[in-house]
């Protein structure tokens, strides 16, 4: 064997580790990918909820309402919770993706466990989160998973 | 002849910061298979082809460990998880507003 073929050879084998090591980064960056779509559409969605909040303060501030803004309060009020659902809907698609290893595991638990925690825990949310009858069944089994209950 | 390690850096410079870097790998060694000592003019040994190939691999190695290793596990440490304190005490302020309105 010739000082080039062996050259050649271990240049073959550094390519080869090579191309072990994009596939492993291209994994990364995937992951990557999908966390950030994730928490945009989370971020999103919190917003929605703040816009619709900000256009029924004028409202709520009145101690007397006419017909007319009774009917917008409460057009205003499924508005809010459409936007809370929808966001309840990122944080489920969220948890599933967790759930089907399609993120960094360890630094999804590190920068959702609190939220999770707060929106399952808060008293306002109670209704979404019943353990029967919840269409939220990810974010159940990721609060679950996380906090050590048993179910 | 110039040092064998300074000579495996120059190549490894050479191809990271090339755009086509395994066209650069083919042209280096073809070059190193025809290097001559500067002393005698004569063509350098196997050994010493096959250490300068080890100055290269070392090199690209450590490259890539700190260019792309590092910034990921780096990226991992997350000091202080999201809170959504101020969203959940809109919601509960809403809430307790539109309450029997």
């Amino acid at each position: 064997m010739t000082s080039y073929e062996l050259i050649s050879i271990i240049i073959a084998l550094l390519a080869f580790f090579t191309s072990i090591f994009a596939v492993f980064l291209n994994n990364k960056k995937a992951s990557a990918t999908i966390e950030l779509t994730l928490n945009e559409r989370i971020t999103t969605t919190k917003e929605k909820v703040s816009d619709v909040s900000l256009l029924m303060t004028p409202l709520i501030s009145k101690k007397q309402h006419d017909e007319s803004e009774k009917n917008m309060l409460a057009s205003y009020s499924k508005h809010f919770d459409l936007a809370i659902e929808n966001n309840l809907n990122a944080y489920e698609e969220a948890c599933a993706k967790y759930l089907d290893n399609k993120v960094d595991k360890v630094r999804f638990k590190k920068t959702y466990i609190s939220e999770i925690r707060q929106v399952v825990e808060n008293v306002e949310l109670k209704k979404y989160f019943d353990a029967v009858s919840s269409k939220y069944k990810a974010i159940l089994k990721v609060y679950y998973e996380w906090e050590n209950h048993e179910k | 002849m110039e040092k064998l390690n300074e000579l495996g850096k120059r190549y490894f410079l050479r191809i990271k910061d090339s755009i086509y870097p395994e066209a650069e790998i083919d042209e280096i060694l073809n070059e190193i298979d025809n290097l001559t000592y500067s002393e005698n003019n004569k063509p350098i040994s196997d050994s010493d082809k096959e250490k300068l190939v080890s100055v290269i691999i070392e090199s690209l190695k450590g490259d890539l460990t700190r260019k792309k290793i590092r910034p990921l596990l780096e990226h991992r440490e997350i000091e202080k998880a999201y809170s959504n304190d101020n969203y959940l005490d809109l919601i509960e302020y809403i809430k307790n507003q539109t309450k029997g309105k």
